[in-house]
């Protein structure tokens, strides 16, 4: 999350409600409707709840408290969930209720509800305004995922046949499809990209740099780092059986000349089918 | 697709149906008094959680097949369906009114006005709004690829889900939070896509408990004002859409409604508080016993949660201790931070090395 106690010291707490907490806004909104609350409520919980929630402030969200404690248990990736027990969302809805229930007739409330939903829509982050796409089928995965699947097992004779995609398609592959087995899954790609700048270092080098090489091409489209007979030792060390990848023209053309053969396609996906050196190729049928 | 479309929705309803039964068994052991519906459903979503991990630990340890413990949760549920039915006819003298047979006519025109209605209009709205999102984040190939894998291995949580591969020793963090489990073992059971089950059928689920919840607090604080219920579930359904940050609990509960931390943010806090102040109300042996039951399901659905019902309990211990002075609740408060703490410490002993439970291969 990119913020340490060491970096930031005291403002730790401030600035994990400032990134994590949307528009400051919305907290003026919560302290309306605690104050709201504590003034308008005759409730015998009313003590209780105003009590919990200094509890929390005094505690919870105490830098003099928190800063020290939550440095030493190395929980700053996590500390902004604890944000999450301050009841925000329930206060200001409360609060936009109680008003409009205090309007006497119905086109007064009217008023008020249409004021209330303005005051939270337009300074607000919304989500729809984030540009949302909708599911293309039931397993919400791209309908590509679904067909190149399918035209994988269609295709091959194995079981669980090896694929090398890119990453986004392979986190979603990982989801859908888990007989296939994925030379680029996300812990192989995580460790890579640590391995990709120091390859030399270690043990395993060949292992390691061919797995890199088969990153940088499909993944990065770096042509000019992986020339054909790198592609093809790579891919035979990782037998690769499959791969899939966008269309794009030099790629196709280098996968072509080096023992691959498309067997279908997928939106903007080619699947092609890859011989290793000790499969015959072109194959007879 | 229209069958596993009929599918998911007989899954959602079995869940909601599930939950009910088991809150149902428990407001009647443990309540004096008649419980709403919405109480029913939430306190039954976190007992049924609590109760499934009770069963799932020893058998993923263990390393037994998912289908057999399908077969023995599925077993289990039936048996505790049929004690629940026991149970309630029993309280009700015998007499059990079913699926609301034998009301009398008004009290429908009643129940049918369009302030009663609206609590359902929008939780409608809701439910299509995050079932219609498309979202992608790399999370979920933790979290969706869990259940996948169990399910294509036939194992419990012993393939890490980001290589394919199968782990050396047990991932205390995220295996003692059975949540994923159950997902994996109702698709066993029903026969339904992993992802199905997980980004349709809990998603969905999740949010009509959600709006359970809200409904449940909108009573608690707006009594019997239908409008102003309805109201503030509309209010709450507009700030979770405009709060959007990629960490809300907003967020979560319409994007990534599929991950434990959606029910941590959104359900878990709340539900917690809901009790703290039922604490203060009549009843307060059952408002403990539902704060226990809400804790230890809560710490059993996410690992996000542990830490968060610690914190939330231990400020309420230490608020009601100043103010009443009453030192045996700090024991009560204790018990129900118990299950957390048990598996804070599990998950610390495993990150020191000192407990690794190790995979055979």
């Amino acid at each position: 999350m990119d913020i340490s106690v060491a970096d930031w010291g005291l403002g730790f707490v401030l600035e994990n409600f400032r990134r994590f907490q949307g528009e400051g806004v919305f907290f003026f909104f919560f302290f309306l409707a605690v104050a709201a609350f504590a003034l308008a409520v005759k409730a015998g919980w009313k003590k209780d709840f105003l009590k919990y929630l200094l509890g929390l402030c005094l505690i919870v969200f105490n830098p003099l408290l928190v800063t020290p404690v939550v440095g030493k248990l190395g929980m700053e990736d996590e500390y902004y969930r604890l944000i999450w027990l301050l009841p925000i969302t329930v206060c200001i809805a409360w609060l936009a209720a109680f008003l409009v229930e205090r309007g006497k007739k119905a086109w007064v409330r009217a008023l008020i509800c249409l004021a209330c939903m303005g005051c939270l829509a337009f300074p607000g982050k919304s989500i729809l305004a984030k540009g949302l796409e909708t599911a293309e089928n039931l397993y919400k995965v791209p309908n590509e995922v679904v067909e190149i699947s399918e035209i994988i097992h269609a295709h091959s004779e194995n079981e669980q046949p090896v694929v090398v995609t890119e990453f986004d398609l392979s986190v979603l592959m990982n989801q859908y499809d888990p007989s296939l087995r994925l030379v680029l899954s996300y812990g192989e790609m995580n460790k890579l990209r640590e391995y990709e700048l120091h390859v030399e270092e270690y043990p395993d080098a060949y292992w390691v740099k061919c797995r890199v090489n088969v990153m940088w091409l499909i993944e990065d489209k770096r042509f000019d780092l992986v020339n054909g007979y790198d592609l093809q030792t790579s891919l035979d060390l990782v037998e690769a059986e499959y791969v899939v990848c966008t269309y794009e023209e030099a790629m196709h053309e280098m996968l072509l000349a080096n023992r691959c053969i498309e067997v279908g396609q997928s939106g903007n996906y080619r699947v092609y089918r890859y011989y290793n050196c000790w499969e015959e190729f072109p194959p007879a049928s | 697709m229209w069958f596993d479309l009929i599918k998911a929705g007989v899954a959602a309803v079995l869940h909601l149906f599930l939950f009910w039964n088991f809150g149902s068994a428990f407001v009647c052991l443990f309540s004096k008094t008649a419980r709403t519906a919405q109480e029913r459903i939430v306190i039954g979503f976190f007992l049924y959680y609590a109760l499934f991990q009770v069963v799932t630990l020893p058998m993923m340890f263990a390393q037994r097949r998912l289908s057999e413990l399908a077969a023995l949760w599925g077993v289990l549920v039936v048996a505790a369906c049929a004690g629940s039915f026991y149970i309630r006819r029993k309280k009700a003298g015998g007499q059990l009114r079913v699926l609301g047979a034998g009301i009398p006519t008004g009290v429908w025109k009643e129940r049918l006005r369009f302030w009663r209605l609206a609590p359902v209009l929008i939780a409608l709205v809701h439910v299509a709004l995050v079932s219609a999102i498309y979202s992608s984040y790399w999370d979920a190939t933790y979290y969706v690829g869990n259940v996948s894998f169990s399910v294509y291995t036939d194992s419990i949580g012993t393939i890490d889900p980001l290589t394919g591969e199968l782990l050396s020793a047990f991932d205390l963090r995220h295996c003692l939070a059975t949540y994923h489990m159950h997902d994996a073992v109702v698709c066993r059971l029903l026969g339904l896509h992993p992802l199905i089950e997980t980004k349709t059928v809990m998603v969905i689920v999740v949010t009509i408990v959600l709006n359970l919840l809200y409904h449940r607090f909108g009573r608690f604080l707006f009594g019997k004002n239908d409008r102003a219920v309805a109201l503030f579930m509309g209010f709450s359904l507009l700030v979770n859409v405009c709060t959007y940050t990629a960490y809300t609990a907003s967020s979560f509960v319409l994007l990534r409604t599929y991950e434990g931390k959606a029910v941590t943010g959104a359900i878990t806090s709340m539900f917690l508080l809901y009790w703290f102040l039922q604490l203060s109300r009549k009843e307060e042996a059952y408002a403990w016993r539902a704060l226990f039951v809400t804790a230890w399901g809560a710490a059993a659905i996410s690992s996000s949660a542990w830490f968060l019902v610690i914190m939330s309990i231990g400020v309420f211990a230490l608020v009601r201790l100043i103010a009443s002075k009453r030192f045996r609740e700090l024991f009560w408060c204790g018990l129900c931070m118990a299950p957390a703490v048990a598996m804070l410490f599990g998950y610390l002993l495993n990150r020191l090395g000192l407990l690794v439970i190790p995979v055979r291969g």
